[in-house]
């Protein structure tokens, strides 16, 4: 008996043990990318870190400004969902609604394997075909190489996709059935009732799916790097290189040392409180949205 | 309001033309890696594959070794121990946000953690000690999932159970949630070996099958773009890109096919 | 005393169940037609076609003819969201909109394009008073719906109904969800509607049809067993099998 009991214990502290480590996995994680980070705060300033246009970490008089980087970041991911939200938002509705459940499936299969595709492979894609294309019909343009925000926008619209288009399907068929007969009953047509009554129903599901979308668009980083050239620079004109928080750190951390290394780390802080505030974001969505669908 | 037929067949058809555009650049993307892919394949190339493939399955194979018991125990004390408090909620919100973390993050966490602090070389087994955590939270994910379905695990923490049942529950329990598991793996694999960002910073790189965990290696994802970046990096140029794109393509297709088999088998089982 | 609808030999099939065999079924207006029957006798799936809402469920098949005011609504040419605007429904369990009481009530009125503001406002008044709800909610007509309780809840998809203006209101399993008095208050209320409106519904309890309804329906496994005034099928039913379900013999 007393060794069954141990056997139990022995158990019970194992599960315990192994949650209590994984929880605090995401502590460790800040506590070194900040340890790594705060001297170039330190040194440099939080302020001018943020705000300052010149980043030149390797000049005699270095500057760390990473403001540059994260309008490059915003615009990309902004951009990047104008387009995804849409073609995801209706397709999805037509994949729940409109086709027939074998269409759907092999669909949502094609969709998966989507999101399954590496991001190398992605950016890989898009450079050999968009960034060519760009080229090729732009080159007189002065400083245009094909690397550019467009394509950087093309190719995080693409790995947005998977993800808006998978939460939502999944929000849309958990609708409540009743809904859509109430509504058919009163002689509305489909569209109506898929508009005034079932997307109003799945809105915490959608919003979710946008904000998630949005979550692994900012932190993409290899796709990125491949397409959107390494300049640091932000202009209107979208055929432009661009360059974002992420492919920053990616480029620079093979030959950074010290300071400049120290700098770059300081800008995954930064981009790690980007993705936290979308993960509150999110958390607060779905607990004002609970009770909708009664 | 969309009353009219003309507005309706409209919004139609922009729905269809959502549709049609998602899939066709899927298929785009696919079938230009399959054809130059295949255009570029040759024997070095696949010699060359064969190192990197073995050196991917070993991060694979370790990280998942680190990764599954960590993850499933950690489930089963989620859902079977735990009573939903305020400690619960909070360990959950961390694991679900280590979930959303860049991968990039990952790269500088795993470059200051094991290699800077640790004093860890830069090898296979330093990237699977990253990618172990990387899918942590996957494998936590798919294991509670599977053990929701089971009713036992609603009588959450509750010892009326007795605790002379509780080797029986876990003879239930896991046999019950291998599907949930096996999910959760596949899955898991499926990122790992389409992972750069994380672990590029603490893999190092080689162009020989390599010997022993400690030592540098490329996986197939580094090793694209690494030749991506350097066609010269590889004998067959940016031929090897395309050549190592193709793999990589084949393992998702096939990871995602033995998903639904997976589901397929088990959807049986339950009945 | 005119017909409203005038139903011959309709069938449906789902899949290879061959759930409605041959019905036939004449309904006056402005009366209350009750339809009974043990469970899974057909009463709700004949119901259902009334307003064509089977056309949703996959694999069913209905032949016959429906007329509806003179017109057959059973063919593919007949549009079908027309014949809901005049054939309203009311479900087993009440199932108002996650949005304001206000905008559940014009929901119907709304998709057909009425948009003036005055319009919605008297629609919304006369419906909500017309399904004796309007005092209850008057002052808070843009508070949700779910916070109204189950029998002011159905009796608000009653008002919704109502708001599209229609000839006939069909219900089905109306008080099965709610409590005696929620169930009392809506009975009154059908007895109400019955000037202005066909009613038609079906019901689990007999004492509810007898109490409330002109006419009785008797369903059972698929058939239409015997159609008359409510008194005579209760009182002296011409059929043995009417008989037995009446006296609770079976169902």
């Amino acid at each position: 008996m007393k060794k069954y009991l141990n056997k139990q214990l022995f158990f019970e502290t194992l599960y315990k043990l192994s949650i209590i480590f994984a929880s605090l996995l995401l502590l460790l994680i800040i506590i070194f990318i900040f340890f790594e980070g705060v001297p170039a705060l330190k040194e440099y300033g939080v302020f001018k870190m943020l705000f300052n246009m010149s980043w030149q970490p390797t000049a005699h008089e270095p500057s760390f400004g990473l403001s540059k980087m994260i309008l490059a970041t915003i615009i990309s991911t902004l951009l990047s969902l104008l387009i995804a939200i849409p073609i995801g938002l209706l397709s999805s509705v037509c994949l729940v609604r409109l086709v027939s459940r074998k269409i759907k499936n092999i669909i949502m299969f094609i969709v998966e394997i989507l999101a399954g595709i590496p991001s190398v492979i992605v950016g890989f894609f898009v450079l050999k075909t968009i960034v060519a294309f760009l080229y090729q019909h732009f080159y007189m343009n002065i400083g245009v190489s094909g690397n550019s925000m467009l394509a950087a926008v093309f190719v995080l619209a693409l790995m947005a996709l998977p993800t808006i288009i998978t939460i939502t399907v999944k929000a849309l068929e958990a609708v409540n059935p009743m809904y859509t007969e109430a509504s058919l009953g009163l002689g509305a047509n489909k569209i109506q009732t898929i508009y005034k009554v079932e997307l109003k129903a799945a809105k915490s599901g959608i919003m979710a799916a946008i904000v998630l979308g949005a979550g692994r668009v900012i932190g993409e980083t290899m796709a990125v790097m491949l397409v959107s050239g390494n300049a640091i620079n932000i202009s209107s004109n979208l055929l432009l290189p661009t360059r974002t928080l992420t492919a920053n750190i990616a480029t620079e951390m093979s030959y950074a040392s010290g300071l400049h290394q120290s700098a770059l780390y300081a800008s995954g802080i930064v981009l790690f409180i980007m993705i936290m505030l979308i993960n509150i974001t999110l958390l607060i969505i779905l607990n004002k949205g609970g009770g909708d669908n009664a | 309001m969309l009353n009219h037929p003309w507005q309706v067949k409209l919004i139609k058809i922009l729905t269809y033309l959502a549709t049609i555009l998602l899939v066709l650049l899927v298929f785009w993307m696919v079938s230009f890696i399959i054809i130059q892919g295949i255009s570029y394949l040759n024997m070095t190339l696949l010699k060359e594959s064969s190192s990197l493939i073995i050196t991917t399955l070993m991060v694979v194979f370790l990280a998942l070794l680190i990764a599954l018991p960590l993850g499933i125990f950690s489930a089963i004390y989620l859902q079977v121990y735990t009573n939903n408090g305020k400690l619960v909620k909070m360990m959950r919100f961390s694991i679900d946000s280590l979930n959303g973390v860049p991968s990039i993050i990952f790269g500088l966490f795993a470059l200051s953690f094991f290699i800077y602090y640790l004093g860890l070389n830069r090898s296979i087994f330093s990237a699977s000690l990253i990618m172990s955590i990387v899918v942590l939270p996957l494998i936590i994910k798919n294991t509670e999932e599977a053990i929701k379905t089971i009713d036992i695990a609603q009588i959450q923490g509750s010892l009326a159970l007795g605790a002379s049942r509780f080797t029986t529950i876990n003879r239930v329990i896991i046999p019950y949630c291998i599907d949930g598991i096996i999910n959760g793996v596949i899955l898991a694999i499926g990122k790992i070996v389409g992972e750069t960002a994380a672990i590029m910073f603490v893999i190092g790189s080689a162009s020989s099958i390599p010997k022993s965990f400690f030592e540098p290696g490329s996986t197939l994802a580094t090793k694209l773009y690494l030749i991506i970046q350097e066609p010269t990096y590889s004998s067959n140029g940016i031929g090897s890109a395309y050549g190592i794109a193709l793999i990589l393509l084949l393992i998702v297709v096939l990871l995602n096919l033995l998903v639904k088999l997976v589901n397929h088998i088990f959807m049986k089982r339950r009945g | 005393m005119d017909n409203i609808f005038d139903i011959k030999n309709l069938n449906l099939w789902y899949g290879s169940k061959h759930a409605l065999q041959g019905i036939n079924l004449r309904i006056n207006k402005q009366s209350v037609v009750a339809l009974i029957g043990p469970s899974g006798c057909g009463k709700s799936t004949f119901l259902r076609c009334l307003n064509r809402m089977n056309d949703l469920i996959v694999n069913c098949h209905i032949e016959g003819s429906i007329l509806f005011n003179k017109v057959n609504v059973n063919s593919e040419r007949y549009d079908e969201i027309n014949l809901r605007k005049k054939v309203g429904m009311v479900f087993q369990r009440p199932n108002p909109f996650p949005m304001s009481i206000y905008e559940n009530v014009i929901y119907g009125p709304k998709c057909q394009g009425i948009t003036n503001k005055k319009r919605l406002d008297e629609l919304v008044e006369s419906s909500l008073k017309k399904a004796a709800l309007w005092e209850d909610v008057k002052d808070r007509l843009n508070s949700s719906a779910l916070g109204l309780s189950g029998g002011q809840q159905q009796r608000l998809c009653i008002a919704r109904a109502i708001a599209m203006e229609p000839d006939v209101i069909l219900m089905d399993e109306p008080t099965s969800a709610l409590d005696p008095i929620a169930t009392a208050k809506i009975e009154k209320l059908i007895i109400e509607l019955k000037a202005n409106y066909t009613i038609i519904i079906v019901t689990h309890s007999m004492q509810q049809a007898a109490r409330i309804s002109d006419y009785t329906a008797f369903f059972l496994m698929g058939e239409l067993i015997e159609y008359d005034k409510t008194d005579i099928i209760f009182a002296n039913p011409k059929n043995k099998k009417t008989e037995d379900y009446i006296t609770g013999r079976f169902g």
